[in-house]
């Protein structure tokens, strides 16, 4: 680690090294770890319902629609009555980042969907408005929950630990 | 509810650190446990080293694991990230760290069953334990040795160093990075 003559040289160092957490780079590492956090976590069953709660088992599927899924067959990243909307596995996969810069990001389902439901006039759903409507049915999934806001955390310390010993620390 | 003797160790160092270095201190721990941990590296019954026994034919084929980790056969003790995300600091008194998880947590069912081996089965099996929560000696002694007691100076930098680090990534995971539609 290199010496420093002051406290203030060694802030210095620090902020220097701290501030490459905010460049696009750092950023997008970390958005698309949350990105995979919420697919994984989705599909493995659990919500969650606003920034930072913990997370939660997924409302079950309705005895009619598990009926439904059974007749037209699912992906096999789920089943029948697995609740972890997957279906065909579309709206999960779309999961990636809609916003970045150096200094925030944001992760969101993307893009239009294949062979899905309709909007009242007629249009394809896009990703993100079949995640808007699961949402409001009581599936909420698209946050981050408290642990994996540690994990991020805990990625964005390794960040800024690599710049560190990049500087010789 | 998971127990709290098999969720939660104590580490003893030395008695002159104070507040801000014991967090350090524990901080720099807890970052050596996941580490070796998500490389399959635990511990035995007297603390020495020891590697994870390999996951069983019928989990790495449940769904969940194929969800989570393909096909995979890597023991990392990471389905969903948040087991070791969740082993934190508990305590800290003079001389002594306590850390673990909060018995009644989501996690520490989990965490009780790879520690004692016991995935739902009350007696548990040293076989099939993968015991994460400590660290050999030698290796407490490597991460005690960047607090050296006899010199004030580089100790304050490294506590400082570390509070810094966890402020800024706290700040960047909390604010910065967000979900949306």
């Amino acid at each position: 680690m290199p010496t420093f003559k002051s406290p203030k040289d060694f802030a210095t160092f620090i902020k220097k090294n701290i501030a490459t957490l905010e460049t696009k780079e750092s950023m997008k590492i970390l958005a698309e770890l949350a990105a995979e956090l919420i697919r994984k976590r989705t599909r493995l069953g659990y919500g969650v319902e606003t920034l930072g709660a913990a997370r939660k088992k997924l409302k079950p599927l309705d005895e009619d629609y598990v009926k439904i899924r059974k007749r037209k067959g699912v992906s096999n990243q789920t089943t029948s009555k697995k609740s972890n909307l997957t279906s065909t596995g579309q709206l999960l996969d779309s999961i990636s980042i809609t916003k970045l810069s150096g200094k925030q990001a944001s992760v969101g389902p993307t893009g239009s969907r294949e062979g899905g439901a309709l909007t009242k006039d007629g249009d394809a759903l896009t990703n993100s408005e079949l995640a808007e409507f699961v949402t409001e049915a009581g599936r909420p999934f698209n946050n981050l929950s408290n642990n994996e806001l540690k994990q991020l955390q805990q990625m964005a310390v390794k960040i800024i630990e690599e710049a560190l010993k990049k500087s010789g620390a | 509810m998971a127990e709290k003797k098999y969720v939660q160790t104590e580490i003893v160092i030395p008695e002159e650190y104070n507040h801000e270095t014991r967090v350090a201190i524990a901080q720099d721990i807890l970052e050596e446990i996941r580490e070796r941990a998500k490389r399959g590296v635990g511990i035995d019954s007297s603390k020495r080293e020891k590697t994870f026994p390999a996951y069983s034919k019928a989990y790495t084929q449940s769904l969940d694991y194929k969800n989570a980790k393909g096909t995979s056969k890597t023991v990392n003790l990471t389905l969903s990230g948040d087991m070791l995300a969740e082993l934190d600091l508990v305590k800290d008194t003079k001389g002594k760290l306590v850390i673990g998880f909060d018995p009644g947590s989501d996690a520490a069912g989990r965490a009780e069953g790879n520690i004692r081996g016991s995935y739902g089965d009350s007696r548990g099996s040293k076989a099939k334990a993968r015991n994460f929560l400590g660290l050999p000696k030698e290796v407490i002694t490597g991460i005690l040795k960047k607090y050296p007691i006899k010199d004030r100076q580089k100790t304050d930098e490294n506590v400082s160093k570390s509070k810094a680090k966890q402020q800024a990534a706290k700040k960047v995971a909390r604010k910065d990075i967000d979900a949306d539609f």
